[in-house]
């Protein structure tokens, strides 16, 4: 005889068994249905009878389980993840960004990772939730992107596909044709841009997806180590006190004897940064490379040429 | 679960009664600790069970659960000899490529959303990240989110302040005096620069200031009335910005007075002179300050001073 430690019920198992295939929101029929054929070594019918019975037993216990074209659906879980209001508008926030996503694989493990968040939510919380994505369904910028789509998802295509791009566009009235690097695109403000590495200048910078005029990708893959140029800089007084470094900088961290401290820049769109050095004032030189230095020079020169 | 058994649509002797005990007690260990005697108490006073099961048979079901993947652990008596469920094989996890989308998304969405919807973001991520068991997506969300490492109740009563124009003393940390108390009438919280300001007018030297988040230690108190009614001094700058106007993202204070040939007329109101000469400073040759004359000058001492830390 079994010690009581060594005892189990079977029934116990084979419902977490069925759970667990259901976990992920989804199980196909053949699968539960072979977990019962294998427990007890039943004939088809005979395990249609005990999934039927679990299947019960899982509603009583207020796990609804739906089947469709022979796919059984969790729809919902032990879980109670509880939310309140603003809790259903940032949920709905994220649904509604899907439409970030060009890819459509993208697109599903996002929905993926949305439907194992809903399978958990309470009947309140979804029904809240329901509520709130109509009352925000015109949130989103469904127009910008219906729009631009075709192009955003080309430009996604070319990201993944990493093959050397040749890219022409249109800044300030002028047309722009670089050979370049494809390597993300970005939303600010709404609007989506394609980040690229250009080969000629070893630059990053980013081009709004409503200037591309034309794309071609060359049969040629980018490298992976691709190094851009380092712009270093060095900023004093009360901005080396309290500026706080980017993602994309670093810094030896102790200001000079005369209260400059370095900082070393990577891979920084060099038009957003040198906007964001001109802010800083006579609190910022940068020091290198060159020819970023110079365009520094230059734009100050020129800004002082407006008061002549 | 009882609006189902309410609803009799379900034959008893069609379902297992050991799974949906075994179902019950895994729900009664999720909710809490329990103790033998918890979940014999539970069931004899469940409506549908109703019987009272020896310890033995209560032991069963907790090994079940064990052998199911659950892993139990038991507190000593001193704490109750209570059953603890440390984890289970349906919390949620949240796989790699997943994780990945979703910081994509994030990063997208959080460039694109106002100050207030970035915290209700954050609150329910922070929310959502107790309930997942692969500690990945958390990391992620904290390298990625503009807000980490703030206090989000503290950004909720700064944003609450800005919404009713509160006076409130708060402790600052300054990067040139030290920990400080100072006092401040709100206006708004924004990010500049990636970095979080809370905008508004300064007690002490009244005129508008902005205070870098991220310093602000706590919020003192909050006055009811103000005590004084300051209207900080707006300076009405005019400048041109040689730029295509759709491509200038303009800023709540700026209006457009007038385009001609890719030359965009501006209008500034503002009450924080730093914040407007850094705003002209970052368009660079592109700007021209034709109005106010000391704004102006001061513009043009600045950019002198600019070009002397290139002549060394």
């Amino acid at each position: 005889m079994k010690k009581i430690s060594d005892k189990y019920n079977e029934a116990c198992i084979k419902v977490f068994d069925m759970l667990k295939l259901l976990s992920n929101g989804t199980a196909k029929y053949r699968d539960i249905i072979e977990l019962f054929t294998n427990y007890d070594n039943n004939e088809t019918a005979a395990a249609n009878v005990i999934l039927n019975k679990y299947l019960n037993t899982l509603k009583i216990f207020g796990i609804n389980i739906s089947k469709t074209k022979n796919i059984y659906y969790l729809q919902n879980s032990f879980f109670s993840i509880n939310l309140d209001e603003n809790d259903a508008k940032a949920l709905c926030m994220l649904k509604a960004s899907k439409d970030y996503l060009t890819s459509p694989k993208q697109q599903e493990f996002f929905d993926k990772f949305l439907r194992s968040i809903e399978m958990r939510l309470t009947k309140e919380s979804k029904e809240l939730l329901e509520f709130k994505d109509k009352e925000l369904s015109n949130i989103n910028s469904e127009e910008y992107l219906n729009k631009y789509r075709n192009i955003i998802s080309k430009c996604e295509t070319c990201c993944f596909e990493n093959q050397k791009l040749e890219l022409c566009f249109i800044q300030e009235n002028k047309d722009y044709k670089v050979m370049c690097s494809p390597r993300e695109i970005t939303f600010k403000n709404g609007k989506a841009y394609l980040s690229v590495f250009n080969h000629l200048s070893r630059q990053v910078f980013e081009v709004a997806i409503d200037t591309i005029t034309s794309m071609k990708q060359m049969p040629v893959i980018s490298k992976g180590n691709e190094v851009s140029v380092t712009v270093v800089y060095k900023i004093g007084n009360a901005l080396a006190k309290s500026y706080c470094l980017k993602e994309w900088e670093t810094c030896d961290g102790k200001p000079d004897e005369n209260g400059w401290l370095t900082i070393i820049n990577h891979n920084e769109d060099f038009d957003e940064l040198l906007k964001r050095l001109l802010r800083y004032g006579s609190n910022c030189v940068v020091l290198s490379p060159k020819n970023f230095r110079e365009s520094m020079i230059t734009a100050i020169d020129n800004a002082l040429k407006n008061y002549e | 679960m009882k609006e189902f058994i309410k609803s009799n649509k379900i034959t008893y002797n069609l379902m297992s009664f050991t799974a949906f005990k075994a179902l019950l007690i895994f729900s009664l260990l999720l909710e809490a600790p329990r103790s033998y005697n918890d979940i014999i108490e539970y069931f004899e006073q469940h409506d549908y069970i109703n019987e009272k099961i020896s310890i033995d048979t209560a032991r069963v079901y907790i090994n079940s659960l064990k052998m199911a993947g659950c892993v139990i652990e038991k507190t000593n008596r001193a704490s109750g000899s209570k059953f603890v469920l440390v984890s289970h094989p349906f919390e949620l996890e949240i796989p790699p490529e997943q994780i990945k989308v979703f910081s994509k998304v994030y990063k997208t969405v959080s460039k694109n959303i106002s100050i207030d919807e970035l915290i209700m973001l954050e609150n329910f991520l922070r929310k959502l990240c107790k309930n997942i068991k692969n500690p990945e997506f958390k990391q992620v969300l904290e390298k990625i989110s503009p807000l980490t490492g703030f206090d989000i109740k503290l950004l909720e009563d700064l944003l609450l302040c800005c919404r009713k124009k509160n006076q409130i003393t708060i402790e600052y940390n300054s990067p040139h005096s030290g920990i400080k108390s100072m006092e401040i009438i709100c206006d708004k919280l924004d990010f500049e620069n990636n970095k979080l300001y809370l905008y508004g007018t300064s007690i002490d030297y009244e005129q508008a200031t902005y205070l870098q988040v991220a310093r602000i230690i706590k919020i003192i108190d909050i006055k009811l009335i103000k005590d004084k009614n300051i209207t900080p001094k707006e300076i009405r700058a005019l400048y041109t910005v040689n730029a295509n106007s759709q491509e200038l993202q303009l800023k709540d204070n700026e209006r457009i007075i007038s385009i001609n040939n890719n030359q965009t007329l501006i209008e500034a109101i503002s009450s924080n002179r730093f914040a407007l000469k850094q705003r002209i400073l970052s368009f660079g040759s592109a700007c021209k300050v034709l109005d106010p004359t000391d704004l102006r000058n001061e513009i043009i001492e600045t950019l002198k001073k600019m070009r002397a830390g290139y002549q060394l």
